[in-house]
């Protein structure tokens, strides 16, 4: 299996090279704001880091499915389907790939957050007094801390990483049992939506829907669409095994 | 070795294969030889795993085919495939990473003898390269069984020469050679068995020495008979 993680490491090691360069672009638009005292420069950098920071986690899960879509439904699946492995190891690599990239995304993003909000504060006093503030003013309910950044990361971590599963389920789901039928794709994603509307009901049967910071209710979340995930990906591997013809 | 056992392939509106039967035996060369959409490639597809059968099933060692069966069937595709940032370099890397049987200073040997260059990006490779390609890495395998889907196409005269040495050379008394071209005559000199396919059904697995015997004709003669209104001197 380490074969096939390695592979699709190199898959999509081009456009992760890519959300790395436009970074450290947008990175260097922020320090030249900080300490060239240039605020235009340190809002744009700013807003463009938050950006790239929450779109690359979206385009890498986005990519991952479109690559899945491509090894099944090019000839290049062959490269795949001709070695000895089963459809559990070529999906689990595929989604070890996937999801250990939006982690280690997730969390450089987080770290290089720090990092600049630290240089905020050393260079500019205020700053530190300024989050204070805000907290002061959103209460003890929705005030934010290190503890609660890292519990809501990881819960909208891990809801992503099932989001991505599904697609996979989509994506597999078209090039087997509506294979070759008509509006193939569109029927998939109307399977896509549906099993989200359906997932995302489900979850309000386990908790409720406030908007305040609750430990239990975002663990409940993390297990929730982690099983799911699991059971997304047993069954797409099944269908693969079972349905499949490349 | 390898059965096809009442093998049947519909797609939505065509059957592709239509209850095929017939057993390939090792130390033998087969031709797979008939018309373009008589399912030659849809049978090699199933018997190599990547396509399921409708109905019926191939069986390898009296085993369906699965992941076991891809460790000694080595399947070489018409149609090219490997990843658009690969070298031709890394597609020996890639089969060397995957399949125990490949052997890597082969495969450059029959790189270099076929006047590729391992730094090579392959979407710059040419038809004629590119088939040279699949067919040194699919011959670079130790298997027990090749089923090479029209390694001829698209190479010149003289590299023909060489990729049919190639598929002599892997020839041996425990290895089945199943080769499907429309380059009937090319073929003739190479292959002890011909299977003949017409619209999706098995017309007949022929002894290509025995037809020369009892009926007096070439395989090409053959081919034309099974597949040609035409009537030629002699034939008919």
């Amino acid at each position: 299996m380490g074969n096939l993680i390695k592979y699709e490491f190199r898959k999509s090691w081009s456009m992760k090279g890519i959300i790395l360069v436009i970074t450290a672009i947008f990175e260097v638009l922020f320090l030249i704001g900080v300490f060239m005292q240039k605020e235009t420069f340190l809002a744009i950098g700013v807003t463009l880091l938050s950006m790239i920071a929450v779109c690359s986690v979206f385009i890498i899960g986005i990519f991952g499915i479109y690559t899945l879509s491509r090894d099944l439904n090019t000839k290049r699946s062959y490269m795949l389907f001709m070695t000895p492995n089963n459809s559990f190891k070529i999906l689990g690599a595929k989604l070890i790939e996937n999801a250990s990239s939006i982690i280690v995304v997730s969390v450089c993003f987080v770290a290089l957050a720090i990092a600049d909000v630290s240089i905020l504060a050393a260079t500019y006093g205020e700053f530190k007094e300024l989050f204070q503030f805000i907290n002061a003013l959103l209460g003890e309910s929705y005030y934010v801390d290190s503890y609660r950044f890292a519990m809501i990361s990881a819960a909208s971590v891990v809801n992503w990483i099932s989001t991505v599963c599904l697609g996979f389920f989509a994506v597999i789901i078209c090039a087997t049992l509506l294979n070759g039928k008509k509006y193939n794709g569109f029927l998939s994603f109307c399977i896509f939506i549906a099993i989200s509307i359906c997932l995302s009901k489900l979850l309000g049967v386990f908790i409720d829907d406030g908007l305040d910071f609750n430990t239990t209710r975002v663990i409940i979340q993390i297990v929730y669409y982690a099983v799911v995930s699991v059971i997304l990906y047993v069954a797409s591997a099944w269908l693969m095994d079972n349905k499949l013809s490349v | 070795m390898l059965k096809s056992v009442d093998v049947t392939k519909k797609f939505v509106g065509k059957t592709a294969v239509d209850g095929i039967t017939m057993s390939l035996e090792p130390g033998h060369i087969y031709a797979m030889l008939g018309p373009n959409g008589s399912g030659k490639t849809t049978w090699m597809k199933m018997a190599a795993g990547l396509i399921k059968p409708t109905s019926g099933e191939v069986l390898y060692k009296d085993t369906p085919i699965g992941i076991e069966s891809r460790k000694e069937i080595a399947y070489m595709s018409t149609e090219p495939y490997f990843y658009d940032w690969m070298t031709v370099g890394d597609v020996g890397k890639y089969y060397k990473d995957f399949f125990a049987d490949f052997s890597m200073d082969n495969y450059t040997d029959m790189v270099i003898s076929m006047d590729l260059d391992m730094k090579q990006k392959v979407k710059s490779l040419s038809s004629g390269m590119m088939a040279k390609l699949k067919v040194a890495v699919t011959m670079a395998r130790d298997a027990k069984v090749y089923m090479l889907d029209e390694p001829l196409n698209g190479i010149d005269l003289l590299a023909r020469d060489e990729v049919m040495n190639m598929i002599l050379d892997a020839a041996s008394e425990d290895k089945i050679l199943l080769i499907s071209s429309h380059l009937v005559e090319e073929l003739e000199s190479v292959v002890d068995k011909a299977i003949f396919i017409k619209q999706a059904q098995l017309v007949g697995v022929f002894d290509v020495e025995g037809l020369r015997m009892t009926e007096g004709v070439s395989l090409a003669d053959k081919y034309r008979q099974v597949f040609s209104n035409l009537v030629l001197e002699g034939i008919a």
